[in-house]
């Protein structure tokens, strides 16, 4: 009877552990309210002024890409990210900097921890570690790959911006 | 069991990272600033 109630107890716990890709894709449009609001806490970042679309149109591909990145098997290295690229063309002639990018980068990862962090009781802790490395390797190829684009953009010298 | 020291100023960081080294069976010092890690770290150096 007793040992029943163990299996129960178990079977309970399983059914609601969730991988970190699933946390993510769930709580996408969470994570990307919660970088908006520390943004909007960070003056380096709005002293450029924009529209919410174009503040955070980039996040959905970018947390998408993460997800893809972490149903990958283990050993896979990051690919080239489309979305990174764009974001680095389009981030230049909004008349962002380098720092900027960073910046922003670093607030991303915040926000996606925190979501773990949310999320805590629902994810395999053993799993965790693993995943998190992913996703820092992840978000600094991605700004690796904004950076590229935004330097290209440099050199030609065109921005929309006075 | 190995020692990690985290130093960061977001809680969701210090404590996500602390969970999964420990379960991971790491020892964790987490701290929110480099003082405070200086701190935490001072009593124990003798044995790093």
């Amino acid at each position: 009877m007793e040992q029943n109630g163990e299996i129960v107890r178990i079977m309970s716990k399983l059914s609601t552990v969730e991988t970190v890709a699933s946390v993510l894709e769930r709580d996408l449009n969470l994570t990307i309210q919660k970088w908006t609001e520390r943004l909007s806490q960070t003056k380096k970042l709005t002293n450029v002024k924009l529209g919410q679309e174009q503040r955070m149109g980039h996040l959905p591909r970018l947390l998408e890409d993460i997800v893809t990145r972490l149903r990958l098997p283990e050993n896979t290295t990051a690919a080239s990210s489309s979305a990174a690229r764009d974001h680095g063309t389009i981030r230049f002639r909004q008349g962002y900097t380098v720092s900027m990018l960073i910046e922003e980068s670093r607030l991303l990862q915040v926000s996606i921890f925190e979501t773990l962090h949310r999320n805590q009781q629902t994810l395999d802790p053993r799993a965790v570690l693993l995943n998190v490395m992913i996703i820092a390797d992840e978000c600094d190829t991605q700004l690796g790959h904004t950076i590229d684009t935004f330097m290209e953009e440099e050199k030609k010298g065109r921005r929309d911006v006075a | 069991m190995n020692r990690i020291l985290i130093v960061d100023d977001t809680e969701s960081v210090r404590i996500t990272l602390k969970m999964a080294l420990e379960v991971n069976d790491f020892e964790v010092i987490a701290a929110s600033t480099v003082t405070e890690a200086f701190a935490l770290l001072r009593p124990r150096l003798s044995t790093f």
